[in-house]
């Protein structure tokens, strides 16, 4: 399986899913004109991508994933996919894979952060939350 | 009665476009305004929920809107202690109380609950087809810590205007 990689627009973020390190990131500012068309096809391809590895069950526990977030806004559009992500991932986190999910902000009052524990929250998942200096 | 500035004044159909000019329109006269970053955000965040709440609303009803509608207006205005961002758009009648009663839940709910009620929504949105979690209101809610002012005046028998005022604190 092919790396996904998505330039970011001054609406639109990066997204960078790295298959060979087990990396997935998302960057910069998330209110695409159109959430669903953005979307559908990240997470078309990390579907695809999990049910494969779901595949091999016995060798789920080995893997590792790191999920990076460094956002600098969400549109409330676009939690709802940026969940849907996350629930792929907790798929095989549930399957005994590692996945550490690290959740860049700027400041505590910053409400990219407050974004963050929302997601958490949701997806009840721990998220690792670093301050951007 | 309280005196206010006008800091930002958009008339007209918004597109995307139209809401990164806005921001960064905004961006620029916040320097003069000395206002924290914290603040400058929450603004933005309403400003960005408002205005693509508008556009993609008045984008599926654009075809049936009379010729001789009212033309949205966004506006920003700065109050001695607060923001007050206003967002005037038509609204098919039909939908008018569908709004009222999101509205009202919201404006009903405790502060202490709306991110309980925001939780819900969004674990509601992930398994449902619609395009929006519609949870853009009860986020204007909880980041402002306000009740959210609306009404609506009749155009014609088939649409009204939907006037939206939302209020950011200083502090």
């Amino acid at each position: 399986m092919e790396d996904l990689y998505i330039e970011p627009t001054e609406i639109s973020p990066k997204v960078k899913f790295d298959i060979k390190s087990k990396r997935f990131e998302l960057s910069g500012i998330s209110r695409p004109e159109d959430v669903v068309a953005f979307y559908d096809s990240v997470i078309f391809k990390i579907d695809s991508y999990i049910n494969q590895v779901l595949k091999n069950e016995s060798t789920i526990k080995n893997l590792s994933f790191d999920l990076v977030f460094d956002l600098n806004y969400i549109n409330s559009a676009s939690s709802k996919y940026i969940l849907q992500i996350l629930d792929l991932f907790k798929k095989i986190l549930l399957k005994g894979a590692k996945v550490k999910c690290t959740w860049y902000y700027e400041d505590i009052d910053d409400q990219i952060f407050e974004d963050g524990e929302d997601l958490s929250d949701v997806i009840k998942m721990e998220f690792d939350f670093v301050e951007r200096k | 009665m309280s005196s206010s500035t006008n800091i930002i004044e958009f008339k007209g159909f918004v597109s995307h476009n139209d809401i990164t000019r806005l921001i960064n329109e905004f961006a620029k006269s916040a320097e003069n305004l000395n206002i924290t970053n914290s603040l400058f955000k929450k603004i933005v965040v309403v400003l960005i929920e408002v205005l693509e709440n508008s556009f993609h609303y008045t984008n599926s009803i654009k075809k049936e809107l009379p010729e001789n509608i009212d033309i949205p207006i966004f506006s920003i205005l700065k109050m001695k202690n607060s923001f007050k961002l206003i967002s005037i758009n038509p609204i098919k009648k039909e939908h008018v109380n569908l709004l009222s009663q999101r509205i009202s839940e919201i404006n009903n709910c405790e502060k202490i609950f709306l991110k309980e009620l925001y939780l819900k929504k969004l674990i509601e949105s992930m398994n449902n087809d619609k395009i929006s979690p519609g949870v853009g209101l009860i986020r204007l809610a909880k980041i402002t810590q306000n009740k959210i002012k609306c009404s609506f005046n009749q155009f014609d028998n088939k649409f009204l205007n939907y006037r939206l005022e939302i209020l950011v604190n200083c502090k």
